[in-house]
């Protein structure tokens, strides 16, 4: 009998800066959260997530879509305060126009949460030449049987698949919005069908409005 | 103009490497923790004020232009505030320091007109004649001032100076004015501003347009007084196309009480020159480590730092790169090791404000008996800077747990047509990996001891032989008794 088949799986979804709140899962506990972010930030966001029990298991995506003078500035603290808790929390940037992000990632795993394991991963598409990012993944360890990872990226879209796509058919710009797309969806991968297209008409309605200005 | 080439006229160190070290002497906590008994020349009192830095002047005979910018540089240490981040220095008394102490009348070119206490110092630390060999050029700064300096003659001949840094503004004026204070400003940091005013020793480094030297040029610096305040500045100018290795090595009785050292290093590489830096901080572990240490890269020059850092109480250290011409290159190799009561604070910084200019850094740090090592970095890529590409790695090794890593990256991208990448790992030491050794007859101590020299092995493999083999016995030594 698998334990987690009596454990419901939350799936929290935000869709702007005031969806934005504290977060805590507890023992035995799996929680799911997405966020879909089209519209800048008005304020500075700060955010707390506590893994409060043992075999707490969160996933955090958050995917953010800047354009014109937008900016998205967002300071995440992550404590693992029991044992074999997991956190997974993935940002996926596309970042038009003026647009900018400024995202500081702390996860803190102290002693008394040994065997946890956490990944932080940030990428950052800046697709302007006046689009701007500044992250600070950081961790701070205590327990020394954990694994801990995190890796941050920031460039354009890879010339090398742009041309594939080219010689494929695609012209630039179509190439480009599959690579985008491709980029952006595998953070909806864990929603059902519905919500899946919904989310993806939000994005790609955001992505469409910065090609017809 | 041919590149001129100074060949070696040495043959590299061979069969048993630094035999004078014998094993019982390794096994000691830290060997270099004896004192010698030195009378000073000249000690000034402890505590900072105008009247101090007014006399090291006078000490040192300076031009009145050096004076002044030591009583503005003591305005604005007094004005700024402590850092607001890394380690904890609520233990050090900043007034409670000799911020000058001359240990001889004057800098030596001959190793046996250095006074007696003095050499056998340096003896014991392991740099005897022999080793001395293999360098092109030696300095011995032993608490404030440089007690020796000497350069192979072939090297003098080609133009190349090695001077300490207060004999060079004695001799070289000009130069020494155009660059001194050009890469570090006064305002810089408070630490900075301190150096500027109390500074006191260093190297000073010309290498003229083209040379290149195959062997390293070393500096040892030593603190032996109790209070004591080492304030050292080091200058290195790398003119076109030139090559330099400068190594230095530091280490410091154990005291109770606390000593400072808080240097400044200043180096510029001019097109296509490349300087690589190496450093074996081996501090005891009452020495507060805080050091400014910054490089600038014009046209396809290269900047290489590597950073071992084992000693110190408390080390924040963050070798810099500018990189401000096309085709510039950093690379910032790095090892922290944090054992008990320690706190390594350390990374790196690389700006990108060119094109296609590239940077790599790779840290690597073991925390142990409660240590905390910490690599808080940067890289930054300004507007115009097309092309820029950096790739960061850090790797953390934490041997027990009550020890502590942490990181802190920071990547400021300006620049879209630009490609950055970072990552970082925090592990232990892995069972399966312990087993293997262990199934093939290792004890579990040296199976861990093997793990750990292979997690360093890629920044030992690009020291000089000599000071790998030094790694190797610190780090073994370090080890013992450790369990994963």
């Amino acid at each position: 009998m698998n334990n987690n088949m009596s454990q419901a799986k939350q799936i929290l979804i935000w869709k702007n800066e005031a969806d934005l709140a504290d977060i805590s899962v507890n023992s035995d506990e799996t929680l799911d959260v997405l966020g879909v972010f089209t519209e800048g930030f008005v304020d500075k966001q700060k955010l707390s997530v506590r893994l409060n029990g043992h075999d707490a298991k969160l996933k955090i995506s958050l995917i953010f879509v800047g354009n014109a003078e937008e900016e998205f500035d967002l300071q995440t603290v992550v404590e693992h305060l029991d044992k074999s808790s997991v956190s997974d929390i993935k940002v996926r940037a596309v970042l038009l126009g003026k647009s900018s992000l400024n995202f500081a990632g702390k996860v803190i795993i102290p002693g008394t949460a040994q065997r946890s394991e956490t990944d932080l991963r940030f990428q950052t598409l800046l697709l302007s030449p006046y689009a701007q990012a500044r992250t600070i993944p950081s961790l701070e360890i205590i327990a020394n049987d954990v694994k801990a990872g995190h890796s941050a990226s920031v460039g354009r879209l890879d010339e090398e698949l742009l041309f594939y796509l080219q010689t494929r058919g695609f012209d630039k710009s179509s190439a480009s919005e599959l690579l985008i797309e491709g980029f952006l969806k595998e953070a909806l991968c864990d929603l059902d069908d519905d919500q899946q297209i919904e989310q993806w008409n939000i994005i790609s309605h955001k992505l469409a409005s910065h090609t017809h200005e | 103009m041919p590149k001129k080439e100074i060949t070696k006229d040495v043959v590299r160190m061979g069969g048993e490497p630094n035999s004078s070290l014998k094993l019982a002497e390794q096994l000691d906590n830290y060997k270099f923790g004896f004192k010698t008994d030195t009378v000073p020349k000249f000690k000034m009192a402890k505590g900072l004020n105008e009247d101090i830095v007014r006399e090291i002047s006078a000490q040192k005979n300076e031009p009145a232009w050096m004076l002044d910018k030591r009583l503005e540089a003591l305005k604005i240490y007094r004005s700024k505030p402590m850092p607001n981040f890394g380690g904890d220095m609520s233990e050090i008394d900043l007034e409670n320091i000799h911020y000058y102490v001359k240990p001889s009348d004057k800098e030596r070119r001959d190793w046996s007109e250095v006074p007696e206490e003095i050499k056998n110092t340096f003896d014991r630390l392991g740099i005897p004649e022999a080793e001395r060999k293999y360098l092109a050029g030696v300095g011995a700064q032993f608490e404030s001032e440089m007690v020796y300096h000497n350069l192979h003659k072939t090297l003098a001949d080609h133009g190349v100076i090695f001077e300490g840094t207060d004999a060079a503004l004695q001799k070289y004026p000009e130069l020494f004015e155009e660059y001194f204070g050009t890469i570090v400003p006064t305002r810089d940091n408070k630490f900075a501003a301190l150096n500027t005013a109390v500074w006191s020793g260093g190297s000073f480094i010309y290498i003229p347009k083209d040379i290149e030297i195959d062997l390293p040029l070393q500096a040892y610096f030593r603190i032996n007084a109790e209070f004591m305040g080492q304030f050292e500045r080091t200058l290195i100018i790398a003119d076109e196309g030139s090559n330099v290795h400068y190594v230095e090595g530091c280490t410091a009785p154990t005291y109770s009480s606390s000593s400072l050292h808080s240097a400044v290093v200043e180096i510029i590489c001019k097109k296509g020159a490349r300087v690589q830096y190496s450093t074996i901080q081996n501090w005891s572990n009452n020495v507060y480590n805080l050091v400014t240490k910054r490089a600038r890269c014009e046209e396809d020059a290269t900047m290489f730092w590597l950073d071992c850092n084992l000693g110190s109480k408390l080390t924040m250290k963050y070798p810099s790169v500018y990189l401000m011409g096309r085709g510039a290159k950093a690379e910032i190799l790095s090892v922290a090791y944090a054992g008990k009561g320690q706190h390594q604070d350390a990374g790196a910084k690389v700006i990108h404000a060119a094109p296609d200019t590239t940077s790599t850094i790779n840290a690597k740090s073991l925390s142990k008996d409660g240590g905390r090592s910490t690599y808080r970095g940067l890289v930054q890529v300004l507007p115009g800077a097309i092309g820029a590409k950096s790739r960061v790695v850090c790797d953390a090794l934490l041997l027990d747990d009550i020890s502590r890593s942490d990181t802190y990256p920071t990547m400021d991208i300006r620049e879209s047509d630009s490609a950055i990448a970072h990552e970082a790992t925090v592990t232990k030491i892995s069972e399966e990996q312990l087993f293997y050794l262990m199934s093939r007859g290792f004890s579990e101590q040296e199976a861990s001891a093997l793990i750990v020299n292979g997690f360093i092995d890629p920044i030992i493999k690009v020291l000089p032989m000599e000071y790998a083999l030094e790694m190797n016995r610190l780090m073994e030594m370090e080890m013992e008794n450790s369990v994963g």
